[in-house]
Parts: C-alpha cells; structure tokens; sequence
C-alpha cells in the first residue's frame, strides 16, 4: 500500500511539474516495487490518448553486491558495492501482466524496449542468465517454495513521454547491522558469479553449449540435512539437479561466496562438457583421498580462483557473515603432497595458470582446452591428475617443462594416463603401481583395500585394475579372499570409459564373481572391501584378494 | 540396563552411514552428522529417551564445542580437561536426548576450531535423522515449476519531456 502511495504521489507531482515548467528538462520519482503492487487505476488516468505513438523505454538494472573483507574473512557490509545485472533475462509486461516484449541486459545492466506512448508496463527482471542462441540457461530458484524462479518487478505505470527511463535497484537487505529487509539481490549476485564464469570460458575458447543449470538458494536452506524442501541441505553442494546453496545467515550463506559458487560450478562443467569419476563425499586438505575425489575437489577450487583472478578461495561464515575460512590457492608447501591430495592438484592447476609461459595470469586456455578435449572424456582411465597430465602433454606442449616442475613440486613423478612409473605410494606400498594390470597373459594379481585412511572416499579403500581385451569373448573376473576364509566381503565395479558397465556387490563371503561378453577394449575394475567404505566400521581394517581372469 | 548398553553397542557397530554414499559434490566446510541409534528399528517415540549418534567433521583442528537440543537443552559439550587434540578431522560424539518436541528433532553445534592460527566460530544446525526422514527424502524428487517468487527492489522512473 505505502508502494502504491508512494507511486502515485510521485507519478502527481510529476505530472505537475511537467505542466508549470515549460518542459526543459527530466524528472525522477522512486518506489518501492513489492510482491503484488498494482497501480493500474493510477496508471490508467494517465492514458490520456489512444494513438499508440512510438516510445522509447530503457534504463540500468544494478543488485548491491557484498565483498569479502581485504583479510579474506568474513563479508564487508560497510563496502556494499552497487554492480550491474548482467546477462539477464527483463521482460515487458502489460496491465493483465502478459509478457510484451523480453530481452537480455547488456555487460553494463542496461536495456532497451521500444515500446509505445501511454501504455500501461512493469518490467521484470528474472534471475535467468540466458543466451539468445542458447548456449547457456542458468536460473535462481526457491527450494522451498516449489521451485519458483526469484524475479523482481517494477511498478505498473503509463510510458508518458517518448523516452522514458526505469531503473530497478535490488538491495541486499542489509541494515547496517543486519538483514531486516527482503534478501532481493542474493539471486542476482549468485547469477553474477557465474556471468564471470563463462566470460571467462568464451574468452579462453570455449565456444559450446552449457546444458541448462538450476542453482537453489533460499534464506531457509540451512546445514541441517534432511527435507531440501525445508531448506534442509546440508551444506552448498552439485548433483544431478542442479546447485544447491546455503542462505542462512549469521551460520553460513554462500550468494556473495563467488569461490564457493565457482567450484560448485566447476563440478557442473565436469559432468557436462567434460568428465568426472569422483565418488563424492567428505573432503579436506589434510586427508589422503581417492584419487579421484581429489582431481575434482582439487581442480574445482582451481578453477574458481583463477576464473575470478583471485588465489584466495574464501568462504564467509558465523554471526553477520563476519568470519570463515580461505585458502591461498598459490600455495606450494602443503604438509600432504601427492596425486590424492586435493591441495596438490589445485596448486598445480592454480600455478601452472599463473606462471606459465608466454601467457598472461589471465590466460586459462590450455587447462580448459585440456578439460574438454574428447580424448580426455572417453579415456578408459579415470579422471585423475595423471590423466590429465597426459592430455596437457599434448593440448600445450611447449609449456609441458612448467607442468612437470610443478608436479615434482607435489611429489608426482608419473605423466602417464594410468600414473606409470608413479613412485609415491602415499605411506602404503599396496597402493603402487596405482593401476595392476590384469589380462589373459597376466591372469592374477593380489590387491589389498584398508581403511588405514580413513573410509569411503580415502586412499586405499580402492585398488585400480586395468584390463586390456584384444579378444572379443565372455570374460570371468573372479576375487577371492587372499587369506582363505575370513568374513570379507570384496566388492568390485567395471568401468568403460569413466562409466560403470557392470557391479559385482554379492553379499557372499569372501568371494565375488562377475561374467560379461567384453570387446576388444581396455577396462577399468576397481575393487574394495565393503567395510572399508562404512566410517561407522571401528578398527584398522586390511584385506587382501585374490583376483583373476579367464576366458569362458 | 545391562542388556540395553548391550543394544546400543550392537546398533553401533551395524549402524550405516546414509548420506556417504551421496553423490553430492560439495566445497569442504565444517559439516556435523547426527543419527538416532535406533533409527533401523523403531520409530523415534515422544518423551523417550534416544541415543544419537553426533559426527563432526571439520578440515579445522575442533578446539570446542557445545551441543544443544532444538528446545535449547544443552546435551554435550568438549571436556576441556581432557582436551580433543588428535589430529583426525572427524569426532564422534554419542549423546542422549530426551525427544519431546512432535515434528522433526534438530540439535545445533556451537563449533570453534583453529586452523593456520585463525579461530572461527559457528553454529551448525542438524536434523536428527531417523530411517523414516531419509525414505521420506528419496521419495521427495526435487521437480521444476514455472512459478515466480518475486522479491521487492526499488525503482527510479525519469520521465524525460518529449522533443
């Protein structure tokens, strides 16, 4: 109601002022556009004419974005910068609300409708990052209300002259002390991260399409985990429905944590135009991962850092976003170095990109060009740093000596796909060569999985088997216990290409047995003892198999 | 008393970690975990006294933390006479809680840990997971909707004088 004073007030005083002055000049007026205003019967005793004159609507969207503090920790609120909305979809709409006109803000927040004199519209601005050719789709919705797209709206009022400026302001809410208000830029600021992101993929020569992303976001979307639609979520995380980020604050809300965002993102990036094999789960710095786990934890901060030219990846948290966490992406000196250490593979990643030869800081072109190249994706190895250096090899090879240095830096010795010749076995002998290699000429080997560790997603809790096929043939792997009968319960997965073709997950002891027609092809089995996968398994757990393959 | 200790040694040693088989891709923030022990058997019954199961996990070293129920009991808290100095990431931490509110069971954890000499405070806040809420989240599929929610902004209307 206060809007819909405020509006008519101003759109009276306007009119006035335009019928005393002579009319030399322009005025402004403000208001407030909430959820379901509507001024119609104010708009409407302007529509004094109903030739339909031509006219010319345009202005600037901005959304106040909050940056980080200078020390990385925590938001600053006294630094509120005001930034255009870019790349977003802003519609036209009449006085029933049917959509006239919609186009995209330009890279300065500005739009442009040619529109005609005295109609009644009301922009609306959606959080819709959108491509004409539709090379991208990515949107800002409410988990917790069914999904609905965040949008914000002007107000409903008569184009008076022939041009006619509107500019939308979206406010964070912030009060100086706290969010009282509406948290309305949130979604655009989210949708402004990823704008960065691919400029910076256009830029460095990418020039595909990105299938369409849902982020979710709501100020209810906390780190309690159980109902998404409560907003209980967990934490900020990428699956197959899209982004799923926090919004509560004063515990942990991400819109302004462009870094968290971004590696967010770079997990969709692997899932779509590139490849990833990781396993998921808990992760850090101090602990020896899987392999692949680490590749993608790693190379999603990476990426983050260096699309926004910023080594610092930073997370704000607690009580008015005031403190949180980062870590300096430059550095070298990790206490835990190795192709299964996330801090390793985003040091290489993050320092080949600065310093590089022949290439500006800016440049991102031979890791993207690397991260989407075909043999990359279809490789039967898995995603890891070993693959990848391979395939940089190739993609960049003048700058291959940079890549090598900053391997040995990390204590990885091996550029081969399958990490031949690797010798850092991180703390455990069993886990080189990193793949054994199975086939009809080399028809057993002996594996063993712990959980010396940790579970689930650790170093060792995973042996890797390549299997080379030059006959097509019904093929039988079978694992048995090493040590005879002790309850294990041996699981085994294989893989063609990055992708599971078939499990071997019986419950029976100490045995598993898997039968498939293969062709001429090269395999990938990983094999692991199911107890070393469960955290809530006490004790150090080690077992060794037995594994075969024959010929049917 | 003896032979209920003896149920819930048993549940802990077959309980099962649902969410780490999520393929979630997540940023690597402090995260806490809490089950009821009883999960697999029962239905968590008002005015009942349950054991849940409380995992912190945090790439940080924990220096404290406090454990308080939804309705604001406190439940648990680090003994600093005995201070938690390892160096695995991961605590586990059983406590009883007295369930007596209808709905869903939250606890929240007031978390302090260090790490590169920088303390960070925080309150993490955590479902209480039974068997039932975890079906009830597989079947609950995340679907798309042409719905706005709109949010208010603020506008500036410049009439300029026609020419």
């Amino acid at each position: 109601m206060k809007a819909f004073v405020q509006l008519g007030l101003a759109l009276l005083s306007l009119c006035l002022l335009a019928a005393c002055s002579g009319g030399n000049g322009s005025s402004s007026s403000t208001s407030s556009a909430s959820v379901g205003v509507s001024s119609s019967s104010i708009a409407s005793s302007f529509a004094t004419s109903s030739v339909a004159a031509s006219a010319l609507l345009s202005g600037v969207i901005t959304y106040d974005d909050v940056p980080h503090k200078t020390n990385n920790l925590g938001l600053d609120y006294n630094n509120i910068q005001r930034k255009p909305v870019r790349g977003l979809v802003i519609e036209l709409l009449d006085a029933s609300g049917n959509l006239i006109s919609s186009q995209i803000t330009n890279d300065d927040g500005e739009y442009e409708f040619n529109s005609s004199l005295n109609q009644q519209v009301q922009l609306r601005v959606k959080a819709q990052l959108l491509n004409n050719f539709g090379a991208w789709n990515v949107s800002v919705r409410d988990n917790t209300e069914t999904n609905s797209l965040y949008a914000v709206q002007g107000s409903l009022a008569a184009i008076e002259t022939v041009t006619e400026v509107r500019d939308l302001h979206i406010s964070s809410g912030w009060n100086g002390v706290s969010y009282s208000d509406a948290r309305s830029a949130a979604p655009f600021a989210i949708l402004d991260s990823v704008y960065i992101g691919i400029q910076k993929l256009r830029m460095s020569g990418f020039s595909g399409t990105l299938p369409e992303l849902h982020f979710f976001w709501s100020v209810k979307n906390t780190s309690a985990e159980g109902d998404i639609t409560l907003g209980e979520i967990g934490t900020s995380y990428f699956s197959s429905e899209g982004i799923y980020l926090l919004g509560d604050a004063d515990v942990d809300t991400d819109e302004y944590d462009s870094h968290v965002i971004l590696h967010e993102w770079t997990h969709y990036l692997e899932n779509t135009i590139s490849r990833s094999d990781s396993i998921g789960g808990d992760h850090d710095s101090n602990q020896k991962l899987d392999m692949r786990l680490a590749f993608s934890e790693g190379l999603a901060n990476a990426f983050s850092a260096i699309i926004l030219d910023d080594a610092f990846y930073k997370d704000a948290l607690g009580r008015s976003q005031s403190s949180g966490f980062y870590i300096n992406m430059a550095e070298k000196s990790h206490s835990l170095r190795g192709w299964y250490s996330q801090a390793s593979i985003g040091s290489i990643l993050f320092n080949y990109h600065l310093s590089a030869d022949n290439r500006t800081e800016k440049s991102f072109h031979d890791l993207l060009a690397t991260f989407t190249r075909q043999d990359y994706k279809i490789h039967p190895g898995f995603s890891s740093i070993h693959l990848f250096s391979e395939k940089l090899q190739v993609e960049a090879p003048a700058s291959f000596n940079t890549w090598s240095v900053l391997l040995a830096e990390q204590n990885i010795f091996s550029i081969g796909a399958y990490g031949e010749g690797e010798t850092n076995a991180g703390g455990y002998s069993e886990n080189l060569p990193i793949y054994k290699t199975l086939s009809l000429s080399n028809p057993n080997l002996t594996l063993c999985s712990s959980n010396r560790f940790g579970s689930f997603n650790r170093l060792s809790n995973y042996q890797f088997v390549k299997i080379p096929i030059s006959r097509l043939g019904n093929y039988r792997i079978q694992v048995m216990n090493a040590m005879g009968s002790s309850n294990t319960d041996p699981d085994i997965y294989l893989y063609s290409s990055g992708k599971l073709i078939q499990s071997g997950l019986s419950s029976l002891p100490d045995l598993e047995v898997m039968q498939r027609l293969l062709t001429s092809d090269t395999y990938v089995l990983t094999l692991a003892e199911a107890k070393v996968l469960n955290d809530s398994v006490g004790g150090n757990i080690t077992h060794c198999f037995n594994l075969t393959l024959s010929m049917e | 008393m003896k032979y209920l200790m003896l149920l819930i040694m048993l549940l802990l040693a077959t309980i099962s970690v649902a969410d780490s088989s999520s393929p979630k891709h997540s940023v690597g923030k402090p995260r806490v975990e809490a089950f009821f022990m009883d999960r697999d058997i029962i239905r968590i019954v008002q005015g009942q006294l349950h054991t849940a199961n409380i995992k912190i996990h945090s790439s940080a070293k924990i220096l404290d933390y406090v454990i308080y129920s939804s309705n604001g009991l406190f439940l648990k808290a680090l003994d600093q006479s005995s201070p938690y100095n390892a160096t695995e990431s991961i605590l586990s931490i059983p406590v009883q809680m007295s369930v007596s509110q209808q709905g869903r069971f939250y606890i929240h954890v007031e978390l302090t840990t260090v790490k590169d000499g920088i303390e960070t405070k925080g309150v993490i806040s955590k479902v209480v997971s039974s068997e039932t809420d975890i079906n009830e989240r597989i079947l609950k599929k995340n679907t798309s909707s042409k719905k706005i929610h709109l949010l208010p902004a603020s506008e500036t209307i410049k009439k300029k004088i026609d020419e």
